[in-house]
Protein backbone atom coordinates (compact mmCIF):
# COMPACT_ATOMS: atom_id res chain seq x y z
CA UNK A 1 0.00 0.00 0.00
CA UNK A 2 1.22 3.17 -0.64
CA UNK A 3 0.70 4.90 3.01
CA UNK A 4 1.33 8.53 2.04
CA UNK A 5 2.75 10.37 -1.17
CA UNK A 6 4.74 13.48 -0.22
CA UNK A 7 5.72 16.30 -2.66
CA UNK A 8 8.00 18.35 -1.72
CA UNK A 9 9.63 21.20 -2.95
CA UNK A 10 13.41 21.86 -1.85
CA UNK A 11 16.35 19.16 -2.44
CA UNK A 12 16.78 19.17 1.16
CA UNK A 13 13.00 18.73 2.08
CA UNK A 14 13.58 15.74 -0.02
CA UNK A 15 16.33 13.94 1.41
CA UNK A 16 14.91 14.99 5.08
CA UNK A 17 11.81 11.91 3.87
CA UNK A 18 14.00 10.03 1.82
CA UNK A 19 16.60 9.92 5.24
CA UNK A 20 13.13 8.98 7.05
CA UNK A 21 12.30 5.57 5.44
CA UNK A 22 10.53 7.48 2.10
CA UNK A 23 11.06 6.12 -1.05
CA UNK A 24 11.85 8.13 -4.15
CA UNK A 25 9.73 8.50 -6.98
CA UNK A 26 10.49 10.30 -10.46
CA UNK A 27 8.67 9.09 -13.79
CA UNK A 28 6.48 6.98 -12.01
CA UNK A 29 6.75 4.56 -14.79
CA UNK A 30 8.64 1.55 -13.15
CA UNK A 31 6.89 1.97 -9.59
CA UNK A 32 3.83 2.61 -10.43
CA UNK A 33 3.68 -0.87 -13.01
CA UNK A 34 3.83 -2.52 -9.65
CA UNK A 35 1.92 -0.19 -7.47
CA UNK A 36 -0.21 -2.85 -5.99
CA UNK A 37 2.91 -4.55 -4.44
CA UNK A 38 4.41 -1.49 -3.35
CA UNK A 39 4.15 -0.34 0.63
CA UNK A 40 5.72 2.40 0.95
CA UNK A 41 5.50 6.35 1.83
CA UNK A 42 6.56 7.74 -1.72
CA UNK A 43 8.62 11.22 -2.21
CA UNK A 44 8.16 12.68 -5.20
CA UNK A 45 11.08 14.14 -6.43
CA UNK A 46 9.98 15.98 -9.56
CA UNK A 47 9.54 19.37 -7.84
CA UNK A 48 12.71 19.80 -6.40
CA UNK A 49 14.80 21.78 -9.11
CA UNK A 50 16.58 18.62 -10.48
CA UNK A 51 15.07 18.98 -14.27
CA UNK A 52 17.72 21.58 -15.20
CA UNK A 53 20.27 21.00 -17.79
CA UNK A 54 23.68 23.08 -18.20
CA UNK A 55 26.46 23.17 -20.45
CA UNK A 56 30.01 24.16 -20.11
CA UNK A 57 33.02 23.70 -22.18
CA UNK A 58 33.84 20.80 -20.70
CA UNK A 59 30.57 19.16 -19.65
CA UNK A 60 27.25 18.27 -19.70
CA UNK A 61 25.76 18.44 -16.08
CA UNK A 62 21.58 16.98 -16.27
CA UNK A 63 19.33 16.76 -13.53
CA UNK A 64 18.33 13.48 -12.33
CA UNK A 65 14.49 14.22 -12.92
CA UNK A 66 15.14 15.41 -16.86
CA UNK A 67 13.15 13.76 -18.98
CA UNK A 68 13.87 11.30 -21.63
CA UNK A 69 11.60 13.73 -23.87
CA UNK A 70 13.21 16.76 -22.36
CA UNK A 71 16.45 15.78 -23.21
CA UNK A 72 15.84 14.42 -26.88
CA UNK A 73 14.78 18.04 -27.37
CA UNK A 74 17.73 20.32 -26.08
CA UNK A 75 19.59 19.62 -29.12
CA UNK A 76 22.78 18.79 -26.48
CA UNK A 77 26.56 19.65 -28.18
CA UNK A 78 29.28 17.51 -29.00
CA UNK A 79 28.86 14.21 -30.24
CA UNK A 80 27.92 13.09 -26.33
CA UNK A 81 24.79 15.01 -27.09
CA UNK A 82 23.45 13.36 -30.18
CA UNK A 83 24.45 9.92 -28.88
CA UNK A 84 22.54 10.90 -25.34
CA UNK A 85 19.44 12.17 -27.96
CA UNK A 86 19.95 9.07 -30.20
CA UNK A 87 20.20 6.39 -27.28
CA UNK A 88 16.79 8.03 -25.62
CA UNK A 89 15.14 8.11 -28.83
CA UNK A 90 14.97 4.50 -29.20
CA UNK A 91 13.22 4.24 -25.75
CA UNK A 92 10.04 2.90 -25.65
CA UNK A 93 7.02 5.46 -26.93
CA UNK A 94 6.39 9.08 -27.17
CA UNK A 95 4.05 9.35 -23.59
CA UNK A 96 6.77 7.20 -21.44
CA UNK A 97 9.86 9.19 -22.90
CA UNK A 98 7.56 12.10 -21.63
CA UNK A 99 7.54 10.57 -18.25
CA UNK A 100 10.63 8.55 -17.69
CA UNK A 101 13.52 10.17 -15.94
CA UNK A 102 17.71 9.98 -16.09
CA UNK A 103 17.39 9.13 -12.42
CA UNK A 104 14.83 7.15 -12.89
CA UNK A 105 16.22 5.06 -15.04
CA UNK A 106 19.91 4.89 -13.88
CA UNK A 107 18.37 3.73 -9.98
CA UNK A 108 15.50 1.54 -11.55
CA UNK A 109 17.20 -1.99 -11.30
CA UNK A 110 16.11 -3.72 -14.55
CA UNK A 111 18.33 -5.45 -17.05
CA UNK A 112 16.47 -3.64 -20.11
CA UNK A 113 17.93 -0.08 -19.33
CA UNK A 114 19.12 1.35 -21.92
CA UNK A 115 20.23 5.18 -20.55
CA UNK A 116 22.88 3.50 -18.32
CA UNK A 117 24.48 1.35 -21.18
CA UNK A 118 25.15 4.97 -22.70
CA UNK A 119 26.24 7.14 -19.49
CA UNK A 120 28.83 4.05 -19.05
CA UNK A 121 30.11 4.70 -22.44
CA UNK A 122 30.29 8.47 -21.65
CA UNK A 123 32.59 7.87 -18.39
CA UNK A 124 29.71 9.59 -16.43
CA UNK A 125 29.59 10.81 -12.98
CA UNK A 126 26.63 10.65 -10.63
CA UNK A 127 26.28 13.29 -7.92
CA UNK A 128 24.47 11.88 -4.85
CA UNK A 129 22.70 13.24 -2.10
CA UNK A 130 22.05 12.77 1.43
CA UNK A 131 19.96 14.25 4.27
CA UNK A 132 22.55 16.13 5.97
CA UNK A 133 25.68 15.78 4.59
CA UNK A 134 27.66 17.08 1.62
CA UNK A 135 26.97 15.78 -2.16
CA UNK A 136 29.40 12.72 -3.15
CA UNK A 137 30.36 12.21 -6.80
CA UNK A 138 30.95 8.99 -7.93
CA UNK A 139 31.63 7.50 -11.39
CA UNK A 140 28.84 5.41 -12.49
CA UNK A 141 30.88 2.37 -12.97
CA UNK A 142 31.72 2.41 -9.62
CA UNK A 143 28.14 3.37 -8.05
CA UNK A 144 26.50 0.61 -9.88
CA UNK A 145 29.12 -2.33 -8.79
CA UNK A 146 27.59 -3.71 -5.21
CA UNK A 147 25.10 -1.91 -2.81
CA UNK A 148 24.14 1.57 -4.65
CA UNK A 149 24.67 4.78 -3.23
CA UNK A 150 21.54 6.02 -3.73
CA UNK A 151 20.02 3.14 -1.58
CA UNK A 152 19.12 4.05 2.77
CA UNK A 153 17.95 7.51 1.93
CA UNK A 154 20.62 8.98 -0.99
CA UNK A 155 19.55 10.13 -4.39
CA UNK A 156 20.71 10.26 -8.02
CA UNK A 157 21.19 14.12 -7.73
CA UNK A 158 22.97 14.56 -10.78
CA UNK A 159 25.08 13.26 -13.84
CA UNK A 160 27.32 14.51 -15.54
CA UNK A 161 29.07 13.81 -18.84
CA UNK A 162 32.66 14.84 -19.57
CA UNK A 163 33.10 16.26 -22.73
CA UNK A 164 35.68 15.42 -25.01
CA UNK A 165 37.09 16.21 -28.13
CA UNK A 166 36.96 13.94 -30.96
CA UNK A 167 35.08 11.51 -29.05
CA UNK A 168 33.07 9.21 -31.28
CA UNK A 169 30.34 7.15 -30.42
CA UNK A 170 28.29 3.95 -31.20
CA UNK A 171 25.21 2.52 -30.25
CA UNK A 172 23.06 -0.55 -31.31
CA UNK A 173 20.07 -2.12 -29.96
CA UNK A 174 18.02 -5.37 -30.93
CA UNK A 175 14.42 -5.35 -29.66
CA UNK A 176 11.38 -7.61 -31.56
CA UNK A 177 9.55 -4.15 -31.83
CA UNK A 178 11.23 -0.69 -31.53
CA UNK A 179 9.46 -0.02 -28.21
CA UNK A 180 10.13 -3.57 -26.56
CA UNK A 181 13.12 -4.15 -24.19
CA UNK A 182 16.03 -5.19 -26.02
CA UNK A 183 17.75 -8.71 -26.10
CA UNK A 184 20.85 -6.85 -25.97
CA UNK A 185 22.40 -3.43 -26.50
CA UNK A 186 26.25 -2.27 -27.33
CA UNK A 187 27.82 0.94 -27.12
CA UNK A 188 31.64 1.60 -27.65
CA UNK A 189 33.00 5.10 -27.08
CA UNK A 190 37.02 5.88 -27.96
CA UNK A 191 39.32 8.85 -29.84
CA UNK A 192 41.42 8.39 -32.66
CA UNK A 193 45.24 9.38 -32.16
CA UNK A 194 47.21 8.79 -35.61
CA UNK A 195 44.40 6.14 -36.81
CA UNK A 196 44.81 4.45 -33.72
CA UNK A 197 41.86 4.15 -31.26
CA UNK A 198 42.23 5.38 -27.76
CA UNK A 199 40.50 5.30 -24.68
CA UNK A 200 38.40 2.38 -25.68
CA UNK A 201 35.33 2.10 -23.92
CA UNK A 202 32.71 -1.11 -24.83
CA UNK A 203 29.45 -1.75 -22.68
CA UNK A 204 26.82 -3.69 -22.91
CA UNK A 205 23.41 -3.78 -21.50
CA UNK A 206 20.37 -5.77 -21.30
CA UNK A 207 22.18 -9.15 -20.49
CA UNK A 208 23.23 -8.75 -16.97
CA UNK A 209 21.10 -6.92 -14.53
CA UNK A 210 23.26 -4.20 -14.91
CA UNK A 211 25.34 -2.22 -17.88
CA UNK A 212 28.80 -3.42 -17.33
CA UNK A 213 31.65 -2.46 -19.33
CA UNK A 214 34.03 -5.25 -21.32
CA UNK A 215 37.57 -4.32 -20.02
CA UNK A 216 38.86 -7.33 -22.13
CA UNK A 217 37.48 -6.06 -25.30
CA UNK A 218 38.62 -3.08 -24.72
CA UNK A 219 41.82 -4.15 -24.39
CA UNK A 220 42.71 -5.88 -27.20
CA UNK A 221 41.54 -2.81 -29.50
CA UNK A 222 43.30 0.42 -27.10
CA UNK A 223 46.19 1.57 -29.45
CA UNK A 224 45.28 -0.05 -32.47
CA UNK A 225 44.44 0.91 -35.97
CA UNK A 226 40.97 -0.84 -36.43
CA UNK A 227 40.20 -3.72 -39.01
CA UNK A 228 37.07 -5.39 -38.79
CA UNK A 229 39.38 -8.53 -38.35
CA UNK A 230 40.82 -7.12 -34.97
CA UNK A 231 37.32 -6.24 -34.05
CA UNK A 232 35.64 -9.51 -34.80
CA UNK A 233 39.16 -11.20 -33.06
CA UNK A 234 38.38 -8.84 -30.14
CA UNK A 235 34.59 -9.46 -29.29
CA UNK A 236 34.78 -13.58 -30.18
CA UNK A 237 37.46 -13.93 -27.93
CA UNK A 238 35.20 -12.41 -24.98
CA UNK A 239 32.51 -14.34 -26.63
CA UNK A 240 32.65 -17.64 -24.42
CA UNK A 241 32.59 -15.82 -21.34
CA UNK A 242 30.33 -13.00 -22.22
CA UNK A 243 27.98 -13.34 -18.82
CA UNK A 244 24.36 -13.47 -20.05
CA UNK A 245 21.29 -13.53 -17.55
CA UNK A 246 18.42 -16.00 -18.91
CA UNK A 247 15.24 -14.13 -19.19
CA UNK A 248 12.44 -15.69 -21.28
CA UNK A 249 12.75 -13.64 -24.34
CA UNK A 250 15.26 -15.75 -26.22
CA UNK A 251 17.81 -18.38 -25.30
CA UNK A 252 20.89 -17.76 -24.08
CA UNK A 253 23.34 -18.43 -26.96
CA UNK A 254 20.81 -16.67 -29.34
CA UNK A 255 21.57 -13.44 -27.14
CA UNK A 256 25.08 -14.05 -26.85
CA UNK A 257 25.37 -13.95 -30.59
CA UNK A 258 23.09 -10.75 -30.97
CA UNK A 259 25.03 -9.73 -28.02
CA UNK A 260 28.39 -9.95 -30.00
CA UNK A 261 27.10 -8.82 -33.16
CA UNK A 262 25.63 -5.38 -31.62
CA UNK A 263 29.34 -4.81 -30.04
CA UNK A 264 31.13 -5.56 -33.29
CA UNK A 265 29.19 -2.90 -34.62
CA UNK A 266 28.98 -0.25 -32.12
CA UNK A 267 32.91 -0.66 -32.42
CA UNK A 268 32.97 -0.21 -35.61
CA UNK A 269 30.36 2.56 -36.32
CA UNK A 270 32.48 4.81 -33.50
CA UNK A 271 35.77 4.07 -35.19
CA UNK A 272 34.34 4.80 -38.65
CA UNK A 273 33.08 7.62 -37.20
CA UNK A 274 36.08 9.15 -35.44
CA UNK A 275 37.81 9.10 -38.66
CA UNK A 276 36.14 11.61 -40.22
CA UNK A 277 36.54 14.22 -37.94
CA UNK B 1 -5.30 13.18 0.36
CA UNK B 2 -6.35 16.93 -0.61
CA UNK B 3 -5.39 18.67 -3.93
CA UNK B 4 -6.63 20.63 -6.69
CA UNK B 5 -6.09 20.67 -9.89
CA UNK B 6 -8.14 21.75 -13.32
CA UNK B 7 -9.73 19.53 -15.40
CA UNK B 8 -11.60 19.75 -18.32
CA UNK B 9 -11.47 23.45 -17.94
CA UNK B 10 -13.10 23.00 -14.57
CA UNK B 11 -11.01 23.48 -11.16
CA UNK B 12 -11.52 20.56 -8.82
CA UNK B 13 -10.60 19.97 -5.22
CA UNK B 14 -9.97 16.06 -5.17
CA UNK B 15 -10.07 13.76 -1.76
CA UNK B 16 -8.26 10.55 -2.99
CA UNK B 17 -6.21 7.68 -1.88
CA UNK B 18 -2.25 8.52 -1.89
CA UNK B 19 -1.93 5.52 -3.78
CA UNK B 20 -4.56 6.33 -6.80
CA UNK B 21 -3.49 6.49 -10.16
CA UNK B 22 -4.33 8.96 -12.24
CA UNK B 23 -6.33 6.67 -14.69
CA UNK B 24 -9.24 5.06 -11.50
CA UNK B 25 -9.59 8.76 -10.83
CA UNK B 26 -10.58 9.95 -13.90
CA UNK B 27 -12.78 7.32 -14.11
CA UNK B 28 -14.25 8.06 -10.54
CA UNK B 29 -14.97 11.21 -11.52
CA UNK B 30 -17.35 9.60 -14.48
CA UNK B 31 -14.55 10.15 -17.45
CA UNK B 32 -14.52 7.02 -18.77
CA UNK B 33 -13.12 8.18 -22.09
CA UNK B 34 -9.84 6.69 -20.62
CA UNK B 35 -9.59 3.18 -21.40
CA UNK B 36 -7.40 0.31 -19.71
CA UNK B 37 -5.81 -1.45 -22.70
CA UNK B 38 -3.25 -3.28 -21.05
CA UNK B 39 -2.24 -4.64 -17.12
CA UNK B 40 -2.33 -0.66 -16.39
CA UNK B 41 1.96 -0.53 -17.61
CA UNK B 42 2.26 1.95 -19.89
CA UNK B 43 1.93 -0.70 -23.18
CA UNK B 44 -0.66 0.28 -24.56
CA UNK B 45 -1.95 3.93 -24.77
CA UNK B 46 -5.40 3.41 -24.45
CA UNK B 47 -5.36 5.75 -21.46
CA UNK B 48 -3.66 8.52 -22.69
CA UNK B 49 -4.56 11.83 -21.34
CA UNK B 50 -3.10 15.38 -21.55
CA UNK B 51 -1.45 17.21 -18.48
CA UNK B 52 -0.42 20.39 -19.69
CA UNK B 53 -1.04 19.46 -23.29
CA UNK B 54 1.76 16.77 -23.62
CA UNK B 55 0.06 13.00 -23.66
CA UNK B 56 0.11 11.40 -20.60
CA UNK B 57 -0.36 7.79 -19.69
CA UNK B 58 -3.03 7.63 -17.03
CA UNK B 59 -2.40 4.19 -15.48
CA UNK B 60 0.97 4.83 -14.42
CA UNK B 61 0.51 8.43 -13.38
CA UNK B 62 -0.01 8.80 -9.47
CA UNK B 63 -2.74 10.87 -9.38
CA UNK B 64 -1.17 13.65 -6.88
CA UNK B 65 1.13 14.30 -9.83
CA UNK B 66 -1.87 16.47 -11.59
CA UNK B 67 -1.69 18.99 -8.51
CA UNK B 68 -1.99 22.40 -10.07
CA UNK B 69 -1.50 21.09 -13.46
CA UNK B 70 -4.44 21.04 -16.30
CA UNK B 71 -5.83 17.44 -17.76
CA UNK B 72 -7.83 17.41 -21.06
CA UNK B 73 -9.41 13.90 -21.59
CA UNK B 74 -11.41 13.42 -24.66
CA UNK B 75 -14.41 14.57 -23.08
CA UNK B 76 -13.49 18.01 -23.99
CA UNK B 77 -12.74 17.74 -27.46
CA UNK B 78 -16.52 17.60 -28.54
CA UNK B 79 -19.88 15.79 -28.34
CA UNK B 80 -21.50 13.27 -30.62
CA UNK B 81 -23.64 16.49 -31.89
CA UNK B 82 -20.58 18.68 -32.26
CA UNK B 83 -17.37 16.74 -32.47
CA UNK B 84 -13.96 18.33 -32.90
CA UNK B 85 -12.50 18.37 -35.72
CA UNK B 86 -10.11 15.60 -35.14
CA UNK B 87 -12.66 13.71 -33.79
CA UNK B 88 -14.68 14.46 -37.27
CA UNK B 89 -11.76 13.65 -39.38
CA UNK B 90 -10.90 9.82 -37.71
CA UNK B 91 -15.24 9.45 -38.15
CA UNK B 92 -14.83 10.39 -42.41
CA UNK B 93 -11.76 8.20 -42.68
CA UNK B 94 -13.34 5.52 -41.16
CA UNK B 95 -10.31 5.35 -38.79
CA UNK B 96 -12.35 4.32 -35.79
CA UNK B 97 -13.73 0.48 -35.36
CA UNK B 98 -14.38 -1.09 -32.31
CA UNK B 99 -13.07 2.87 -30.89
CA UNK B 100 -11.09 1.61 -27.63
CA UNK B 101 -8.21 3.12 -29.16
CA UNK B 102 -9.60 6.19 -30.69
CA UNK B 103 -9.86 8.45 -27.11
CA UNK B 104 -5.94 8.14 -26.88
CA UNK B 105 -4.96 8.40 -30.37
CA UNK B 106 -7.01 11.29 -30.70
CA UNK B 107 -5.22 13.33 -27.55
CA UNK B 108 -2.04 12.54 -29.09
CA UNK B 109 -3.35 13.82 -32.57
CA UNK B 110 -4.26 16.91 -30.98
CA UNK B 111 -1.49 17.30 -28.55
CA UNK B 112 0.84 16.58 -32.02
CA UNK B 113 -1.61 19.17 -34.28
CA UNK B 114 -1.75 22.07 -31.55
CA UNK B 115 1.77 22.13 -32.30
CA UNK B 116 2.67 21.40 -36.21
CA UNK B 117 -0.13 21.89 -38.17
CA UNK B 118 1.86 20.72 -41.36
CA UNK B 119 2.85 17.02 -39.70
CA UNK B 120 5.70 14.66 -41.89
CA UNK B 121 4.34 10.71 -42.27
CA UNK B 122 7.41 9.98 -39.50
CA UNK B 123 6.00 13.18 -37.16
CA UNK B 124 2.82 11.26 -36.70
CA UNK B 125 4.26 8.04 -36.15
CA UNK B 126 6.52 9.62 -33.72
CA UNK B 127 3.05 11.41 -32.00
CA UNK B 128 1.06 7.97 -32.22
CA UNK B 129 3.91 5.27 -31.04
CA UNK B 130 2.24 4.85 -27.45
CA UNK B 131 -0.87 4.17 -29.09
CA UNK B 132 -2.17 0.86 -30.51
CA UNK B 133 -4.96 0.12 -32.16
CA UNK B 134 -5.97 -3.97 -32.91
CA UNK B 135 -8.27 -3.65 -34.69
CA UNK B 136 -8.49 -0.73 -37.23
CA UNK B 137 -5.12 -0.82 -38.21
CA UNK B 138 -2.55 2.35 -38.99
CA UNK B 139 -3.28 2.91 -42.67
CA UNK B 140 -6.88 4.80 -41.79
CA UNK B 141 -5.83 6.52 -38.62
CA UNK B 142 -2.82 8.21 -39.98
CA UNK B 143 -5.28 9.61 -43.22
CA UNK B 144 -7.40 10.70 -40.49
CA UNK B 145 -4.47 12.89 -39.31
CA UNK B 146 -3.20 14.22 -41.87
CA UNK B 147 -6.39 15.03 -43.33
CA UNK B 148 -7.59 16.97 -39.64
CA UNK B 149 -3.94 18.70 -40.39
CA UNK B 150 -5.02 19.63 -43.64
CA UNK B 151 -8.63 20.77 -42.87
CA UNK B 152 -6.45 22.78 -39.87
CA UNK B 153 -4.56 24.56 -42.46
CA UNK B 154 -7.25 25.21 -44.60
CA UNK B 155 -9.19 26.85 -40.98
CA UNK B 156 -6.24 29.15 -40.48
CA UNK B 157 -5.50 30.55 -43.89
CA UNK B 158 -9.25 31.41 -44.01
CA UNK B 159 -8.65 33.37 -40.86
CA UNK B 160 -11.24 31.77 -38.90
C1 LIG C 1 6.40 -0.90 -20.75
C2 LIG C 1 7.73 -0.29 -20.43
C3 LIG C 1 8.80 -0.48 -21.30
C4 LIG C 1 10.04 0.08 -21.00
N1 LIG C 1 11.08 -0.13 -21.86
C5 LIG C 1 12.28 0.42 -21.59
C6 LIG C 1 13.41 0.19 -22.43
O1 LIG C 1 13.34 -0.52 -23.41
N2 LIG C 1 14.57 0.80 -22.11
C7 LIG C 1 14.69 1.60 -21.01
O2 LIG C 1 15.76 2.13 -20.77
N3 LIG C 1 13.66 1.83 -20.20
C8 LIG C 1 12.46 1.26 -20.46
N4 LIG C 1 11.41 1.48 -19.62
C9 LIG C 1 11.61 2.38 -18.48
C10 LIG C 1 12.18 1.67 -17.27
O3 LIG C 1 11.76 0.34 -17.18
C11 LIG C 1 11.76 2.39 -15.99
O4 LIG C 1 10.34 2.37 -15.91
C12 LIG C 1 12.22 3.83 -15.94
O5 LIG C 1 13.55 3.94 -16.30
C13 LIG C 1 12.03 4.39 -14.55
O6 LIG C 1 12.22 5.78 -14.59
P1 LIG C 1 11.21 6.72 -13.80
O7 LIG C 1 11.71 8.09 -13.86
O8 LIG C 1 9.83 6.49 -14.26
O9 LIG C 1 11.40 6.17 -12.31
P2 LIG C 1 10.35 5.74 -11.17
O10 LIG C 1 9.43 4.70 -11.65
O11 LIG C 1 9.75 6.97 -10.59
O12 LIG C 1 11.35 5.13 -10.14
C14 LIG C 1 12.01 3.89 -10.40
C15 LIG C 1 12.97 3.54 -9.26
O13 LIG C 1 14.07 4.43 -9.26
C16 LIG C 1 14.16 5.11 -8.01
N5 LIG C 1 14.59 6.47 -8.33
C17 LIG C 1 13.98 7.32 -9.22
N6 LIG C 1 14.70 8.46 -9.33
C18 LIG C 1 15.76 8.33 -8.48
C19 LIG C 1 16.88 9.18 -8.17
N7 LIG C 1 17.04 10.38 -8.72
N8 LIG C 1 17.77 8.72 -7.27
C20 LIG C 1 17.63 7.50 -6.71
N9 LIG C 1 16.61 6.64 -6.97
C21 LIG C 1 15.69 7.07 -7.86
C22 LIG C 1 12.82 4.97 -7.38
O14 LIG C 1 12.89 5.02 -5.97
C23 LIG C 1 12.35 3.63 -7.88
O15 LIG C 1 12.89 2.61 -7.09
C24 LIG C 1 10.19 0.89 -19.86
C25 LIG C 1 9.12 1.07 -18.98
C26 LIG C 1 7.90 0.48 -19.23
C27 LIG C 1 6.78 0.66 -18.27
S1 LIG D 1 -3.76 1.13 -19.69
FE1 LIG D 1 -2.30 0.50 -21.15
S2 LIG D 1 -0.92 2.18 -21.18
FE2 LIG D 1 -2.29 2.71 -19.62
S1 LIG E 1 -10.37 0.84 -33.24
FE1 LIG E 1 -10.35 -0.97 -32.05
S2 LIG E 1 -8.42 -0.84 -31.08
FE2 LIG E 1 -8.36 0.79 -32.46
Amino acid sequence: MIRAYHQPQRLDDALALLQQGGQAIAGATGLYSNRKKLDAELVDITGIGLSTIDVTVDAIRLGATVSLSQLIGAQLPGSEGAFLAHVARHITAAPMRNAITLGGNIAHPVFWADMPVAFLALDAELEIGHAGAAPKKIALGEAIKGQVPWSNGGLITHISVPLKKGQALGYERLSRTKNDYAYATAAAAMTLESGKAKDVRVVFGAIQPRAFRATDIEAVLEGKALTPELIAEAVDKAAAHLPIAPNFRASVDYRRQVACTLARRAIAQAFASAGQE
Amino acid sequence: MKFTTTINGLSREIDCDAGMNLYDLLRELGLKGVKQGCDNEGTCGACTVLVDGVPTLSCITPAPKIAGHEVTTIEALGSPDKPHLIQSEFVKATAIQCGFCSPGMILSAKALLDKNTNPTHEQIAEALSGNLCRCTGYVKIFDAVKNAAAALRKEASNGK
